[in-house]
């Protein structure tokens, strides 16, 4: 008596397809590549297996659909959005679509309460040669570079403008959106409407961000910077590195409270005929209680090749993230429920750097990225024209400014510069951890000086400084890996001996977390050392 | 520990065959050891089994089989060797489990031999797993035809598991529009 009909994997239950579609799943393009080098195709992969599934039987893209869309990718060109191709596209008062193409599509699916993640790649088939509004208050703080193009755009624009003509009553809505700045809220709130991402992306050219985010952005120097896409994340879930590290004080209801606070600034959704002269706010940092950005600026090593570089300045959103420019960039985007910020790009010039580090928000925790993890520097056309030496220069001092501002934060030195904003977040973070391999030479000499010194601080990896706060008291101070010696009477209470060196790191700081070490090809040693005393190390 | 531990463990398969779990216990335990409470830990790899035990007390055990009804002979015996060989593996922790489990379709030597079988044998172990509540057994099956799955396009999954393609071409052309929008994965 055997089983009557063969089993095949027909016979299966949704639920055991989708038990192996579970294995079939790893994470996600976006989970790990939004450090890499940004390019609007950086997320594509050439094995999709759980796309492959989807496209099976319509049994299993119905089981495939939730988890596909789990992370949603949407990449438009930003004049799809003002002329939608559907001749079935609505409009509301203000001549913004009410739903687009993506959306219809996630509701009749019903998958909006899937979605994880959801990246823009946004476009700009005009090179922003042509914007919506001429209003004073978006994008275009310095000239366009003169390109070879313009012809071809005026062509383009002539073309997208008859094309648009033709469907009846375009020009009304053209008329309507040039009255109006630059307003991408609209799209933010439709977009969250539908779906509840914990992580929102977008990947676009920093003119694109600033422009969508309603602010403006320094184009002058642009083309010394080529088209270099930037990615800004914004993210809800705990990061990563406050999991692994978990400073002693948790800051409770992370969020929650904070928010509410500065509801009064998200609550009024920009008003459809708004002035057009009166900044508009946008509202996508506040429309759900983020806690950790990232911004990726990509590679900055093109402007290298440039006569005077280091008087260059990188079309970003850095200033308006961290509110440092002048008007309408005056007011920082970053919300105070933002506990973490993570910072990555490709040898920055260190006067951009530089606003950062006088800016730092209040944050618990901080990684940095400046060096390349591609190969990049191997790569002999990208690096022609190119001084080796300055980029590893540049990639010091940004580091210098750094370990200026942390120390600095705990012993009083620099803050006679005035460059230096005195609120900055730097005595409070917690966890500064970067993604580059500490400087060899300067990482020896911090761990020599640690061993001496008798301060509360333990190098638990190489790269990796903790300090040993109240949380460890239960435990065996367990010696440093690259300390054993120096363990039992140098890692005593600096309470039982107050005159024990220097006390170092006094504030918030509990974690300083490089990626290991490494030599570097050029030393940085003249940035940390401006004397042989060893007690000197850290004063610049 | 009782002495009606050392009862033996009867399951009844669905076409009627009674089979004796601990029949034939492994040699490679140490000697100190009580083999009879062997029988138990082979057949609680089963949740189901191990469930209906507790309930039963050692008493209402007896010598009487356990009906099995969704399962036939030759796929128990495979359950049974299966649980068998993994009757010590630890107990994996539930919260745990939902990432271990995600991070890799690895799997072990001996389990990969063990799912050297025909398709039909193999979803007919998976869904006896799943009937039995034997969860890495489960997943050991699924992620083998995860594995079959992988770097196949969809005409040639259709071919591996002989499944109908019921798009038609513009629906086909449409839903590769519509993946557009999910990322590679």
């Amino acid at each position: 008596m055997a089983s009557p009909t063969s089993t095949a994997i027909e016979t299966l239950p949704p639920e055991l397809i989708s038990h192996i579609f579970f294995f079939l799943d790893g994470p996600a393009p976006s989970d790990v590549r939004l450090r890499d080098q940004p390019s609007p195709s950086m997320l594509a992969s050439p094995d999709a297996p759980l796309k492959a599934v989807s496209r099976v039987s319509k049994r299993w893209r119905a089981i495939a659909l939730p988890v596909l869309f789990r992370h949603i990718l949407w990449a438009f060109d930003r004049w799809d959005l003002v002329f939608p191709d559907a001749g079935s596209a609505t409009f509301d008062a203000a001549g913004n679509p009410i739903t687009l193409p993506l959306l219809s599509f996630i509701r009749e699916n019903n998958l909006g309460r899937c979605v994880e993640s959801l990246t823009l790649v946004v476009s700009d088939r005009m090179y922003g040669q042509y914007r919506l509004s001429e209003a004073g208050n978006a994008a275009n703080g310095g000239a366009s570079s003169a390109r070879d193009a313009d012809l071809h755009l005026e062509e383009d624009m002539r073309s997208l403008l008859t094309d648009a003509r033709a469907r009846s009553g375009w020009t009304s809505r053209w008329r309507q959106h040039s009255a109006r700045s630059e307003d991408s809220n609209w799209l933010w709130e439709l977009l969250l409407g539908a779906m509840d991402p914990k992580r929102f992306t977008i990947i676009a050219l920093p003119r694109m961000l600033a422009s969508l985010l309603s602010r403006m952005v320094f184009l002058g120097d642009a083309w010394s910077f080529r088209d270099q896409y930037h990615i800004l994340s914004l993210d809800r879930r705990t990061p990563e590195s406050l999991e692994k590290w978990k400073p002693a004080k948790h800051r409770t209801n992370l969020g929650a409270g904070r928010v509410e606070g500065q509801d009064t600034t998200s609550a009024g959704p920009s008003e459809p005929w708004s002035d057009p002269t009166k900044p508009i706010k946008t509202v996508l940092f506040t429309i759900r209680p983020w806690t950790s950005v990232l911004l990726n600026e990509g590679s900055s090593t093109r402007v290298y090749k440039t006569y005077e570089f280091f008087l260059k300045r990188p079309p970003s959103i850095l200033g308006s993230l961290l509110g440092c420019e002048e008007a309408p960039n005056d007011e920082p985007l970053i919300p105070p429920s933002v506990r973490s910020l993570s910072y990555v790009a490709m040898f920055p010039l260190s006067s951009h750097f530089n606003s950062l580090v006088n800016h730092l928000p209040q944050l618990d925790n901080l990684y940095l990225q400046l060096v390349p993890r591609n190969d990049i520097l191997d790569n002999k056309d990208e690096m022609r024209n190119i001084q080796v030496s300055d980029l590893w220069m540049e990639r010091n001092t940004c580091y210098s400014l750094v370990m200026r501002a942390l120390f600095g934060a705990e012993m009083g030195i620099g803050w006679d510069d005035e460059d230096l904003d005195p609120e900055n977040g730097w005595s409070s973070l917690k966890v500064f951890e970067s993604g580059d391999a500490a400087d060899k030479e300067a990482w020896d000499m911090a761990v020599e000086y640690v061993r001496m010194s008798g301060t509360p601080w333990t190098v638990v990896a190489d790269g990796v400084l903790v300090k040993d706060g109240p949380r460890r008291d239960s435990e065996d101070p367990h010696p440093g890996l690259e300390s054993p010696a120096g363990s039992s009477d140098t890692h005593g209470n600096p309470e039982d001996d107050p005159s024990a060196g220097f006390e170092l790191f006094k504030g918030q700081l509990e974690v300083l977390a490089f990626h290991g070490s490494a030599e570097l090809p050029y030393s940085a040693a003249g940035h940390y050392l401006t004397s042989a005393d060893e007690l000197e190390i850290f004063h610049l | 520990m009782s002495d009606a531990k050392l009862q033996k463990i009867l399951l009844q398969s669905n076409d009627g065959v009674t089979i004796d779990v601990g029949k034939s216990p492994p040699l490679d335990i140490g000697f100190w050891r009580t083999p009879p409470s062997l029988y138990r830990a082979v057949a609680e790899r089963s949740v189901l089994i191990r469930n209906m035990l507790e309930d039963l007390g050692d008493e209402g055990i007896g010598n009487q089989a356990i009906p099995i009804p969704n399962v036939n002979e030759a796929v128990l015996k495979k359950v049974i060797e299966w649980c068998d060989h993994h009757r010590n593996d630890p107990v994996q922790p539930a919260d745990e489990e939902a990432d271990t489990r995600k991070k890799t379709t690895d799997i072990e030597e001996w389990d990969q031999k063990f799912m050297q079988v025909d398709q039909e044998m193999l979803f007919e172990v998976i869904l006896a797993a799943n009937y039995l509540d034997i969860k890495p057994l489960l997943d050991v099956g699924c992620k083998t035809v995860a594995n079959m799955i992988k770097g196949k396009s969809p005409e040639e999954i259709r071919k591996t598991f002989n499944i109908t393609n019921d798009f038609t071409p513009e629906e086909e052309e449409h839903i590769r529009r519509e993946n557009e929008w999910a990322e590679d994965r």
